[in-house]
């Protein structure tokens, strides 16, 4: 039998075979004992290559052997507040706790930390949402740490230095950096060293994204400018420069320097939903064709995405692209071990996540074989050029069908999200294939400065026949490559922001004037970790339902009432609806959809009402992507013989 | 209150009142009505007292020393002084059916008493001091039944949650007497519904099949006096206060509904206002109304009080509530939004029928649900009123326990030391012998300690931990809760309540485990170093605290805070008792002169820090 599948992959051209990501990138998973909880909150290398994991319950775990199929665990150091962030320098351990920077030393080498030491504290309000990250290591021996914003209904930095990136030395020295951070869990350096953020969609958060911060730098949420008049703070930006809606975020930057836009943004639930740690591929080649590129985690999608960057007009900017999806829980840390093999460190607790382990660790391992992927997108005068990892196939690759552009933006305002605003087409006129027959260059209108770019490429395949394995990136074009021909800039109002959803026969959100009253109201909550609070509820048939949907959560969610078995499937159209799922409140037009509610804000809530369909056990399910696999409950109908009120 | 039973710290520092566990009902926000109390100014409230009873000023029973409780002169306390021929039990004037108890009581060592409900049931009452496996004769214990010269049933409390001999400590119990129908014949037994000793519960819904061993009387009645156990040892007795329950219940009838439409500023708005339907309906709930938010409901109709006297009416509502009787407002919830938040209003209502109306206003909150009217009156038990469908039930998460390892086991995370104060940068820390405390770390404040078990983290490690605190899981005795070092100008400058953090002239620069895992914390001074650990030294339920700074320079300013208190009482054997008899307090050897002192309605216990030849160093031990 293996024999025979060899001897078909020497006979079919490759092209034919279905190729998926495993093929290149291979997910390996380390065995954890079963008394151990190891919610990952930080991964650390040693210098003598055992792996320290430090975890949301407070322990610090060190592998030995982390390369080898079953490491072994050790319990290092205990008892600490959420350490969500580690870090190995000069023999000890440093980590993050929700109040200070910890040195963790072991004097008398027994295996575990004697010595706690305390770099540097900080207030906290006592809100949960207050979490500390880091420390980033600085080449001079000083160390980077963000905090995040506490949720009072809204972000909001309740105490000193909530929504900033610190510096802090050694010797507890703190230098305020930069400010307008929401949720700050994933930071690291680019090639050159630079210092990058991983944001996540909230308030003031159109959607997913990444930010070059260097000092005096505004990322977005108005939040940490309270402490904007502090002494040592290096801006001046007032919070009350920050109306409600601004519009678009570029624009605004323009008039205010210490404003930095995102350079790039991954568009909220097509490049994941909850960007996370940034890692960039320092191995040259050992972990495959992307050297020098950015690796970025997202957690609730459970997935890696991958970014190239370039600097125009002194500015970053850049693309991203998927890469690889497939882990088993929510990834929050990913370091290169010593075997140039990504080892990515996961928990789902409470933030729930494609991957449905709570927690978990894997190591993501590149095969050997290269796939053919967009390797670059550069901005170039009046288009773009596209780098493949191998030649193309000249004869499609030289047509300018084969690409299709959109660009389009998120609006800067205080409400939580964004929809997709100004979406128009580009019009490709030419594309010119290199030499080497490894770049296209695309000449084409309708670029748009500051907007995102989406750039798909349909029917290419390489030289040798391969197709692509991931055909889309979105590059986000702060600003013009020298030559651009400035077209005219697209209307800035938010008139596109229309509730994405019509009041429709599965939408009615007003009692049908010929009931009286309902026959059942159904009252149905969230709870924190993605889980309405009701998991069953039972309604006769023919029964006149209102089901009011309170959205207590403090992320996005509807309620979609599917066809009995059916959740799984709308989910997953849902998750496939990809740009236009912000129009349709991520609601999929099937027919195995019943009813539903619209995409609900946080704290916000919407009644629906319909009488029951036929006996039989159907789902709800929240649709918002990623949510599906976890955020369901049923609804059962009886017939109405034995149906009792 | 977030799970923790003592009293908050900033009362005993603030309000001059007396202030323990059990006098809840002294809580100036009314949430419940007053108990009744026994008085203790004489013995009238007892029937027929044995000479081995009498009422005293003050107790002082020394800890080491067996069985003999010393008083003084007066009126407050009630004291029991068995002697060979005059040892009676007491039995109370009042009888009782279902009763709510709570009391203080005292013990000297090794002595042994009881509290019978109904003079037939047995909590036992016992010097289990230190014990770490305790059965049905241990303190707490719901003691054994005898017949034929056997044992049967008894049951041990679930932790050992008794204090040192001498300390006062707090028994409350909730106790449902035994049910007969028309005929005499028992057809439910008597049950223990709840037992705390110290804030901690020990039983929860404990049937009794009988009298148990030792009870006044043989056979089983709905009625019968309460009895303190007086032939066995001393015992002393304080703030005892009952409830007293029947069967009378407030009937509510002719129930009519309004329901309007739309956000309204308060209740007064809606008189002028037509509502969008109404009718009649048979019990009040939230959910007549199908939307989550932007209406109002009005309920009125008929109160049928089946006694004359004090009702207590709590409204908790997702929205703002008011409650009227008879045209007049008794519950004003007008700022309410949260369930979990109730008001209360305290009514006098004459036996019979009553008019009531009831507003509920929901503008906004959508997310919240939840209307309930409750309310306790005379000889009736807390009751709802409202439907059972118009309160959201939760179930709680699965507990995240703390489990203490053959080494001391640390665990940071967020701690309550009263209603109001969360405090972030503290640790807790189980020793291996079952005696724990909090500490934090910012101010070196020895917070609290409790024997038993370590922690429930639950409240952290539960989904995301939305309070990111921890909860000890034993009676938790709180000790200073401000820092316990301070530079002072002179022996009588203000103590500090915090640490500046940014000052730095008291810094926290962590903690070393000693060999076998203990943390020395670790503090700078402006002239040298602080080494702080706490340890358990004795057999006792004690934790020592040995304080050592090595200071560059001689230092006069520098103190340290033992304790703080309402009162601090120097004992005829050198040690202190801290809010009388809650802990007690030995100094090893001072190399200073201890500083009593008042400030602001407080006292406080200070040593300096006096260095000699650049050491200077405390050392101390709480006991409970």
């Amino acid at each position: 039998m293996k024999r025979l599948i060899l001897l078909l992959s020497i006979l079919l051209p490759q092209s034919l075979l279905a190729q998926s990501e495993e093929d290149y990138y291979r997910i390996e998973t380390i065995p954890i004992p079963d008394s151990i909880v190891l919610e990952v909150g930080g991964l650390a290398f040693t210098d003598d290559n055992k792996l320290g994991v430090s975890t949301r319950r407070g322990e610090v775990w060190l592998l030995g052997e982390p390369t080898s199929v079953r490491p072994t665990f050790s319990r290092f150091a205990h008892g600490l507040h959420e350490p969500l962030g580690l870090a190995y320098r000069n023999g000890a351990f440093y980590t993050t706790q929700r109040a200070e920077v910890t040195k963790l030393t072991d004097t008398n080498n027994d295996g575990k930390a004697d010595r706690y030491q305390s770099i540097y504290s900080w207030p906290l309000s006592g809100n949960y949402h207050e979490y500390s990250y880091g420390p980033l290591f600085l080449p001079n021996g000083d160390m980077l740490v963000t905090l995040n914003l506490a949720w009072i209904g809204y972000g909001e930095s309740l105490v000193k230095w909530r929504g900033w990136l610190l510096r802090i030395s050694e010797d507890g020295e703190m230098t305020p950096i930069a400010t307008g951070l929401r949720s700050p869990a994933g930071f690291g350096f680019d090639a050159e060293g630079e210092v990058f953020y991983g944001e996540n969609q909230g308030d003031w958060i159109g959607s997913g994204r990444i930010t070059h911060l260097e000092k005096g730098d505004f990322a977005g949420n108005p939040a940490g400018l309270n402490w904007s008049q502090e002494p040592n703070s290096p801006l001046n930006l007032k919070r009350e420069m920050i109306p409600d809606s601004v519009g678009l975020m570029h624009e605004f930057a323009k008039n205010i320097s210490s404003v930095k836009p995102p350079t790039v943004w991954f568009p909220h639930t097509i490049m994941g939903i909850s960007t996370s740690d940034i890692l960039t591929d320092t191995t040259r080649g050992g972990f495959g064709p992307f050297a020098g590129q950015m690796f970025v985690g997202d957690q609730g999608h459970s997935k890696v995405m991958r970014v190239f960057l370039e600097k125009i007009n002194g500015e970053y900017q850049g693309a991203c692209f998927p890469f690889r999806e497939g882990f088993s829980s929510g990834i929050l840390r990913m370091r290169w071990g010593p075997d140039d093999n990504m080892y990515v460190g996961m928990t789902s607790r409470g933030w729930a996540s494609t991957g449905k382990e709570p927690y978990g660790l894997q190591r993501l391992v590149w095969t050997g074989k290269t796939p053919f992927e967009i390797k670059a997108i550069r901005a170039v005068a009046n288009g773009f050029e596209l780098e493949f990892t191998m030649p193309v196939d000249e004869s499609v690759a030289s047509r300018a069908s084969t690409y299709s552009i959109t660009n389009f933006i998120y609006s800067y305002h205080r409400k939580y999200g964004s929809p997709i605003i100004n979406q128009q087409g580009c019009q490709v006129h030419s594309a010119e294939v290199s030499v080497d027959r490894t770049k296209v260059r695309l000449h084409m209108d309708g670029l748009q400065e500051g907007y995102i770019h989406e750039i798909k490429v349909e029917g290419l395949k390489s030289a040798s026949g391969q197709s692509l394995l991931h055909n889309v990136g979105y590059y986000t074009l702060n600003n013009f490559a020298e030559g651009t021909e400035v077209t005219a800039p697209i209307a800035q109002n938010e008139t596109s922001e229309t509730p994405p959803c019509e009041e429709s026969e599965k939408r009615v959100t007003e009692m049908p004037s010929e009931w009286e009253k309902p026959d059942l109201v159904i009252t149905v909550g969230t709870e924190p970790g993605l889980k309405y609070d009701l998991s069953s509820f039972t309604v006769a048939e023919g029964d006149k339902v209102q089901i009011t949907f309170n959205n207590n959560d403090d992320m996005l969610h509807n309620l979609v009432v599917t066809e009995p078995n059916a959740a799984d499937q709308v989910g997953e159209e849902a998750m496939n609806l990809g740009l236009a799922g912000t129009d349709r409140g991520y609601v999929p037009i099937m027919d195995e959809v019943l009813f539903h509610t619209c995409i609900l804000q946080p704290q916000t809530s919407e009644s629906i009402y319909f009488v029951a369909p036929p006996a039989g056990e159907y789902e709800f399910v929240c649709t918002f992507p990623g949510h599906y696999k976890v955020m369901r409950g049923k609804m059962v109908i009886t017939s109405n013989e034995t149906a009792s009120r | 209150m977030r799970y923790l039973n003592y009293c908050p710290l900033f009362l005993l520092f603030w309000i001059t009142i007396s202030c323990s566990p059990s006098d809840s009902s002294e809580n100036p926000s009314l949430s419940y009505l007053p108990s009744q109390t026994i008085s203790l100014s004489e013995m009238a409230a007892f029937k027929e007292p044995a000479a081995n009873w009498t009422i005293v000023a003050s107790v002082y029973a020394n800890r080491k020393e067996e069985r003999v409780i010393e008083t003084k002169l007066g009126t407050g306390i009630l004291v029991n002084q068995p002697q060979e021929n005059t040892k009676g039990n007491l039995f109370t004037a009042f009888e009782h059916g279902d009763l709510d108890l709570e009391l203080d009581f005292m013990m000297p060592k090794s002595s042994n008493s009881g509290v019978y409900l109904q003079g037939r049931y047995e909590v036992q009452l016992f010097d289990s001091w230190g014990k770490d496996d305790v059965r049905f004769s241990d303190c707490g214990g719901i003691y054994q039944r005898w017949e034929n010269e056997q044992g049967f049933e008894g049951v041990a409390p679930r932790t050992n949650a008794s204090y040192a001999p001498g300390l006062w400590q707090q028994l409350s119990i909730k106790f449902e007497a035994p049910r007969f129908d028309s005929s005499g014949k028992k057809v439910r037994n008597a049950m223990f519904r709840e037992v705390k000793l110290n804030g901690i519960v020990i039983h929860e819904n404990v049937a009794v099949s009988g009298p148990t061993r030792a009870a006044a009387f043989e056979d089983e009645q709905p009625s019968a006096p309460l009895m303190f156990q007086g032939d066995h040892g001393p015992v002393a007795f304080r703030n005892i206060r009952y409830k007293r329950y029947g069967d009378n219940r407030i009937a509510l009838s002719d129930i009519s509904y309004e329901h309007y439409e739309g956000k309204f500023q308060g209740a007064d708005t809606l008189t002028t206002l037509k509502p969008k339907n109404s009718g009649n309906t048979d019990s009040i709930s939230y959910q007549l109304v199908q939307q989550p938010q932007d209406y109002a409901l009005v309920f009125s109709g008929n109160l049928s009080a089946p006694t004359a006297g004090d009702y207590l009416m709590t409204l908790r509502s997702a929205g703002a509530s008011w409650l009227w009787i008879d045209d007049k407002i008794v519950v004003d919830n007008g700022e309410g939004n949260r369930t979990d938040k109730p008001g209360h209003g305290k009514v006098q209502l004459e036996e019979g029928e009553h008019q009531f109306k009831l507003i509920f206003n929901k503008p906004g909150w959508g997310w919240r649900q939840g209307l309930a009217w409750e309310y306790e009156g005379p000889e009736i038990p807390v009751t709802a009123l409202q439907a059972s469908n118009s309160m959201p039930k939760r179930s709680p998460p699965p507990p995240h326990v703390v489990q203490i390892t053959s080494q001391p086991t640390l665990q940071r995370g967020f701690w309550w030391v009263d209603e109001e104060t969360k405090k972030t940068h503290t640790v807790a820390v189980g020793l291996p012998s079952a005696v724990n405390y909090v500490y934090d770390l910012p101010s070196g404040a020895l917070l609290a300690g409790w024997g038993g078990n370590f922690v429930d983290a639950t409240q952290m490690w539960h989904s995301r931990g939305e309070d990111q605190s921890l909860t000890a899981l034993g009676g938790v005795v709180p000790f200073a809760a401000s820092p316990s070092f301070a530079k002072l100008a002179s022996s009588e400058a203000a103590w500090p309540d915090s640490v500046d953090l940014e000052s730095g002239a008291f810094r926290y620069i962590g903690y070393q485990l000693a060999s076998d895992g203990t943390p020395i914390f670790e503090y700078e001074l402006p002239h040298g170093t602080l080494h702080d650990q706490i340890d358990r030294r004795t057999e006792e339920r004690s934790l020592h605290r040995e304080i050592s700074a090595s200071l560059n320079q001689p230092t006069s300013d520098w103190y340290c805070l033992l304790a703080e208190g309402s009162e601090i009482e120097h004992l005829p054997d050198g040690s202190y008792t801290v809010d009388d008899h809650r802990y007690y307090l030995t100094i090893d050897e001072a190399k200073s002169t201890p500083i009593e002192r008042e400030e602001d309605g407080k006292t406080q216990l200070l040593l300096p820090l006096i260095a000699q030849d650049g050491e200077a160093n405390i050392s101390y031990t709480i006991i409970w």
